[in-house]
């Protein structure tokens, strides 16, 4: 009996339309443990958000889930019906994006939408409900919650969203958030102030988090472990210590030196040269072996394996 | 004639809000600000949304009208130049944007799209313009050939290349780039970061570097200004700045930056409250209702812009 709340297993996720089929996400295997927060890092088309987008079964009608398990607490989401994934959703699971105004309804009023959640998952009153939402929007530092209730999203900021957005996921204490880029449209400041509400609600209801960004800064402030995806493919995993301290997959180490910093001396940033390759158009060898620096003939030859490193670290690469 | 190649004196931009339905009042976007660009110097200015920094870039380049101030290029007062004598002086100065593919003509080729202003302003004839373009696609990383396709046809990181070989195309002496590697991924980014290190040491152009990302900023300016509700509030060398920065807002600001280390850790000042809405500012200070260290006397009184060590500067009543 594992202990894993999230289990994703072999985990392929294709897009087609009339002309053309395209694998998105290419065999995903990782594990999230309770209370544990694991970070889903990589560049714009690694397939980081559709690997979210599957678990949450709220791909757009093109996509789909073409193999693989999902396992919430043991149970598999893939092939479950929509009424019963429904169930799970923005109960056990919760999910908040980027842009909390493309999920927030922009004619009801914040209360309306939070108690609509509440009442639905919970079964409770109006009344109750009412209560449930502003002991969350308290919580989330709104310290009139009633106002707040009133309000139209539009007339919030991005910073307020997000935490309004917060406290919905939050109202039905789910076991696992899903957390897609939900820093990356707000200035650094309010960044620093909603990544610490996350971490504080973190540690007071020890749910587990999916933490999708590409940010590493933000993962190494957040995570517990990490997950570094390229090509639609997890090239390494490792706890966050290891994963910063002795990265071994030339393309997370690529990543990391091509990060500017804050502090140390201004040296010169090492880029990766050239351009991540278009989404579901991948060869049959090594996906990052057009850009890595150390790449050999026989890269080019094989599909590397995810490999065990030894404590939990994996990687895919031959020669690391 | 050894006038630095910008300078900008007491700069506002204001801008009339409501009207009809809402009361009527005035947004100052940009409130009074200083800067200087030597020659090939790059000068990086931060700050977060709505901070006036990219106004303060439109307002260089003659794109918006300003209120009041003084823009200087290589001496001569600009600011309030007519179109047509802006023209000779748009050769000197070009602009990088952040979405390159908001800035290039869907229909041109790339090719046509960099001849276009050898062509128009700097007297080549089409011929030579388009060899001068395939020239400067090579260098900015990319192929000759690259030239005949259209911009569809490339990836952000490529278009970027393309907007960069474009406003090299007339030798500018300042390049004003408002957040060119925002859209970027951060593999990318650092190819285009580097990149405009390159040029800079080849042909000596001086940038004005808006952006909000200070880590990006740190590797690529010489000094740096650091803007809040359309001020100026600290500006130094680099290393004065992101070593020893004096005012409260900055020192939040730099603190708030995550960094990929996992020992390390650094203080953080995690600022309560929102960026006040420009178009109703605090009295006094105007950082005062979010500083951590703030008095009646910040509430009352504007600190002045005053010198802390040589060519570092901030506006703070306790430094």
């Amino acid at each position: 009996m594992s202990q894993a709340i999230l289990s994703v297993k072999a985990l392929k996720t294709v897009f087609r339309d009339r002309k053309s089929e395209r694998t998105v996400v290419d065999g995903i295997d990782f594990e999230i443990g309770s209370n544990e927060v694991v970070a889903l890092v990589g560049e714009s088309g690694c397939g980081k958000s559709i690997t979210s987008l599957s678990i949450m079964g709220l791909l757009p009608r093109s996509g789909e889930v073409a193999d693989g398990e999902i396992r919430f607490r043991g149970q598999n989401l893939v092939g479950l019906s929509k009424k019963e994934i429904s169930r799970l959703r923005g109960n056990k699971m919760a999910m908040i994006f980027q842009e909390p105004m493309t999920s927030l309804n922009p004619v009801l009023t914040i209360g309306t939408q939070m108690t609509e959640g509440v009442r639905r998952h919970l079964g409770v009153s109006k009344e109750e409900a009412a209560k449930v939402a502003d002991d969350w929007l308290r919580r989330v530092g709104f310290p009139e919650p009633a106002r707040i209730r009133r309000e139209y999203p539009h007339r919030l900021s991005g910073g307020m969203r997000q935490r309004v957005m917060l406290a919905m996921a939050m109202a039905c204490k789910p076991e696992l958030l899903i957390a897609d880029e939900p820093t990356t449209a707000l200035d650094v400041t309010i960044q620093a102030q909603v990544l610490d509400l996350i971490r504080q609600l973190i540690a007071e209801t020890r749910m587990s988090v999916l933490f999708i960004t590409h940010d590493l800064g933000v993962v190494a402030e957040m995570a517990t472990r990490v997950v570094v995806m390229y090509a639609g493919q997890i090239v390494e995993t490792a706890d966050v210590r290891t994963l910063f301290t002795s990265p071994r997959h030339p393309y997370t180490k690529g990543l990391l030196a091509s990060t500017p910093r804050m502090t140390g001396t201004a040296r010169k940033l090492v880029p990766i040269p050239g351009s991540v390759p278009p989404a579901g158009q991948y060869a049959a060898s090594c996906r990052f072996a057009d850009r890595c620096p150390q790449a050999r003939p026989e890269c080019r030859e094989q599909v590397p394996e995810l490999r065990d490193a030894g404590g939990g670290h994996q990687v895919r690469c031959i020669l690391a | 004639m050894n006038a630095p190649l910008l300078e900008v004196k007491g700069l506002h931009k204001h801008f009339a809000v409501g009207g009809q339905w809402k009361k009527k009042g005035v947004v100052k976007a940009v409130n009074g600000v200083d800067l200087t660009v030597g020659r090939g110097e790059t000068v990086g200015i931060v700050g977060e949304s709505g901070c006036g920094k990219s106004t303060v870039g439109r307002l260089i380049l003659r794109l918006l009208d300003l209120t009041e101030g003084e823009i200087r290029f290589e001496g001569m007062d600009i600011s309030r130049l007519s179109a047509s004598r802006m023209r000779p002086i748009r050769k000197q100065m070009q602009c990088v944007f952040q979405d390159p593919y908001a800035s290039l003509n869907p229909r041109m080729t790339v090719g046509a799209a960099i001849a276009e202003p050898l062509f128009l302003q700097g007297g080549l004839s089409r011929k030579e313009a388009t060899l001068r373009a395939e020239r400067l696609l090579d260098t900015v990383g990319l192929h000759a050939q690259a030239s005949r396709l259209y911009p569809h046809e490339f990836s952000g990181g490529q278009r970027q290349r393309i907007a960069i070989a474009r406003a090299i195309a007339l030798g500018p002496k300042l390049i004003v780039a408002d957040e060119p590697v925002s859209a970027l991924d951060v593999s990318i980014q650092a190819q285009i970061v580097n990149l405009l290190g390159d040029l800079k040491e080849k042909t000596q152009v001086s940038y004005l570097f808006i952006s909000h990302n200070l880590s990006v900023v740190r590797h690529i300016s010489d000094r740096v200004a650091v803007m809040y509700l359309g001020r100026i509030v600290e500006s130094g060398t680099r290393d004065q700045l992101f070593d020893n920065p004096k005012h409260p807002y900055t020192q939040a600001l730099l603190s708030s930056v995550p960094e990929p280390e996992v020992d390390s850790r650094r203080e953080r000042i995690v600022l309560s409250g929102e960026v006040p809405n420009a178009a109703n500012p605090p009295s006094g200070c105007p950082f005062h209702p979010r500083c951590p260290h703030a008095t009646s006397r910040c509430r009352d009184e504007e600190p002045a812009f005053t010198e802390v060590e040589s060519g570092h500067y901030a506006s703070c009543h306790f430094i």
